[in-house]
């Protein structure tokens, strides 16, 4: 079920409206039967997956309480990292490691190797409930959470449908004590809910899908062979793409939690105002950069053992970032690029935690990470390395084309709007326009974004990036 | 004789298959039942987003979600796509507000793409015939007989050559008006599938010949095949 399609509206009103007649046991049971039947939209038997993944770590975070031998507990540990990481890995990457294994046999003159390749349909959400299950072991284990009492409490975590495909990644901490809680319904966050999932709906429908249109027509050729112009629709046209589709689902998400009175972590806060590619990623997907800070970067050692340790636990980071969204060479690279990058950024900085500048030098910072990470976006758009190569080689040859104009006026029509949105936002520090206005000024920028939506939303509905992965 | 003229740009097998079924079961007899496809628009494998509404009864919704293959989210946005007009034609808005602000939009988005060129599918031969078979059978079965005109596209030149010979033996009659081998390019539209005014008048009157001649004399049999 797409947070865009009017099925879900439906599912969502029902949802709401029977949710709040309920009494707090009664509306966690509801929800986790509504969740399950959200998630099982697509397909049942994804269910028994999620379900089997999540009996299995609530059993395991029980033998990992703090009281308890050590060495059992780390074994109990050990035992639900391996369950987790197997399953996100047979599910995700076992076809991509076996074709890479055949094709390094290859180089070597090694041919014909009967590797086993396996059909398997990628379950929506994986990557992002794996991360979750993950978290809960390894905070218990380290004392930070109780363990849940409950099987139903801790289900509905996992499971809470408006984070379960895309995220943003819970931790433990902070959404178990919701669910265990009793719920009010407050006007204000209700309405403010209602507010998110409209800002959510322009991003994605109005800004990403229309961006879209010039992503696929520059990458997939219709604009003509690449060349720096081309290149630029591109990557410029899929950043705003991403961004639009992303934050859009995050609004959306966060904007259904509230109406069922729950708080989702902030996910994106102007993300394309970054003045490094280290500040980018504490402004981007934030819930995903915590996680490999918490649970990867910081166990690796972090910035703790000198400078070049330093660098190597970036880069190692940011690969497995890389990896993290999908099973291709092109992330892989993607996120090699981020962590080198970085490290020549902690570098020149000197590893100073305040790496923002202030002054004239502030959009020239801001305009050179912009244009960084839009080039790393070709590897992340490109569907193999040698396409992103051949399409960012394309950058040395200057051919201008009457469509390009067009293509340029396309892109800022669409993309302009979140840029100034994004701009209002920064110095305001609310989560949406308008945030503060009276209901009166609200309702009506509601009323004018469902004339936007009515007027520039199209039927291509096309999914979600990140349900991918 | 008395002509029907439906005309819907952007149609694909799928949405006459429908439309056809639906149109018989609203009482509609035809003699002779002529269906223009475009090689690339036969093998298409969807529905034309005005087709809800225009062409689809409700009750076919299940058996266009199970023939394409849609999940429950496509299915759900086809139905209310059959309810609302609003909601189907919400892509044709789009395309009139965008031309209306970006220059020269139809040049950057052209409606349909000469590089969409599913014919160079090996199978395009199969599964032309098993496409205009079911087609054929559907017609028969209330009584019509089923034509098909495939007009020329530079893209699939060979390929309107292979679709008629897939025609041949679906058992339907085929009508090639213009030879796309022998149409220039300068008869093209930009968007190198649509022709020109030029090429259009080539190809409107090639098509009334070739009609007059197929049509006409298929009726007059048909209806002396009748009185007798």
């Amino acid at each position: 079920m797409l947070f865009d399609s009017p099925i879900y509206v439906v599912f969502l009103v029902l949802v709401v409206l029977a949710y709040w007649r309920l009494s707090h046991r009664t509306q966690n049971v509801f929800l986790l039967l509504a969740s399950y039947f959200f998630y099982g939209w697509w397909d049942w038997r994804f269910l028994a997956l999620m379900i089997g993944g999540t009996a299995a770590d609530f059993f395991i975070a029980r033998n990992l309480v703090p009281g308890r031998p050590k060495s059992n507990r780390k074994k109990w540990l050990v035992l639900s990292l391996i369950l987790n990481f197997t399953i996100l890995g047979v599910f995700k990457y076992f076809n991509f490691f076996a074709d890479s294994l055949a094709a390094a046999l290859n180089l070597f003159g090694i041919h014909h190797v009967p590797l086993p390749l396996i059909r398997i349909i990628l379950p929506p959400g994986i990557s992002f409930y794996t991360f979750e299950e993950v978290a809960y072991v390894v905070d218990v284990y380290k004392g930070k959470v109780e363990p849940s009492k409950s099987f139903l409490d801790y289900s509905l975590f996992i499971s809470l449908f408006p984070h379960l495909i895309a995220g943003p990644i819970q931790r433990p901490g902070s959404l178990l004590p919701q669910i265990q809680k009793e719920r009010s319904l407050d006007g204000d966050r209700f309405f403010d809910g209602l507010m998110l999932i409209f800002s959510g709906l322009i991003r994605k429908c109005v800004i990403a899908d229309n961006c879209a249109l010039l992503a696929n027509a520059a990458f997939g050729g219709q604009l003509g062979p690449p060349n720096f112009w081309v290149v630029l629709i591109g990557v410029w046209a899929f950043a705003w793409q991403v961004y639009g589709d992303f934050s859009g689902y995050t609004d959306i998400a966060r904007g259904s939690a509230q109406l069922l009175g729950f708080h989702f972590v902030i996910n994106f806060h102007q993300p394309y105002l970054s003045q490094s590619l280290q500040e980018f990623w504490r402004r981007w997907h934030i819930s995903l950069s915590t996680w490999l800070r918490d649970y990867v970067y910081i166990p690796l050692g972090g910035s703790r053992c000198g400078n070049w340790n330093t660098y190597q636990n970036l880069f190692i980071t940011m690969l497995l970032a890389g990896l993290w969204h999908g099973a291709n060479w092109t992330y892989v690279v993607f996120g090699a690029i981020h962590g080198v990058v970085m490290s020549v950024e902690r570098f020149l900085y000197g590893g100073k935690p305040s790496d923002r500048a202030t002054g004239w030098v502030v959009w020239p910072r801001r305009i050179v990470t912009f244009n960084i990470l839009c080039l790393s976006f070709a590897f992340f758009r490109a569907p193999s390395l040698s396409a992103a190569v051949e399409f960012l080689r394309g950058l040395a040859h200057f051919a201008w084309r009457s469509e390009y104009l067009s293509s340029f006026v396309m892109l800022s029509l669409f993309s302009f709007p979140l840029f100034c949105a994004d701009l209002l936002l920064e110095s305001s520090n609310h989560e949406y326009l308008f945030a503060e206005s009276h209901y009166a000024i609200r309702t009506a920028m509601a009323a004018i974004a469902i004339i936007i939506l009515a007027i520039l939303s199209g039927t291509n509905f096309s999914t979600f990036i990140y349900f991918q992965f | 004789m008395r002509i029907y003229p439906i005309f819907l740009e952007g149609t694909g097998y799928y949405d006459w298959l429908y439309g056809l079924r639906r149109l018989f079961r609203q009482g509609a007899r035809p003699q002779v039942v002529v269906v223009g496809l475009e090689v690339n628009s036969a093998l298409v494998h969807g529905v034309w987003e005005e087709s809800p509404m225009l062409l689809l009864d409700a009750k076919d919704i299940l058996d266009v979600a199970s023939d394409l293959g849609l999940d429950h989210t496509a299915a759900s946005n086809v139905l209310l796509s059959h309810v609302s007009a609003f909601w189907g034609m919400r892509t044709f808005f789009r395309r009139r507000v965008l031309r209306s602000l970006v220059p020269h939009y139809e040049d950057l988005f052209p409606f349909v793409r000469s590089d969409q060129n599913a014919s160079q599918d090996p199978e395009l031969e199969a599964m032309l015939k098993s496409r205009l078979e079911s087609l054929r059978e559907l017609c028969a079965k209330h009584g019509a007989k089923l034509m098909v005109v495939i007009p020329p596209t530079p893209s699939s030149e060979t390929a309107v050559h292979r679709m008629a010979l897939a025609a041949q033996r679906a058992g339907v009659d085929a009508l090639v008006p213009i030879d796309p081998t022998v149409l220039p390019e300068s008869f093209y539209l930009r968007d190198r599938v649509h022709l020109n005014p030029e090429g259009a008048v080539r190809f409107t009157s090639a098509l009334a010949d070739d009609l007059s001649k197929k049509v006409v004399t298929d009726h007059s049999s048909l209806t002396q095949q009748s009185r007798l």
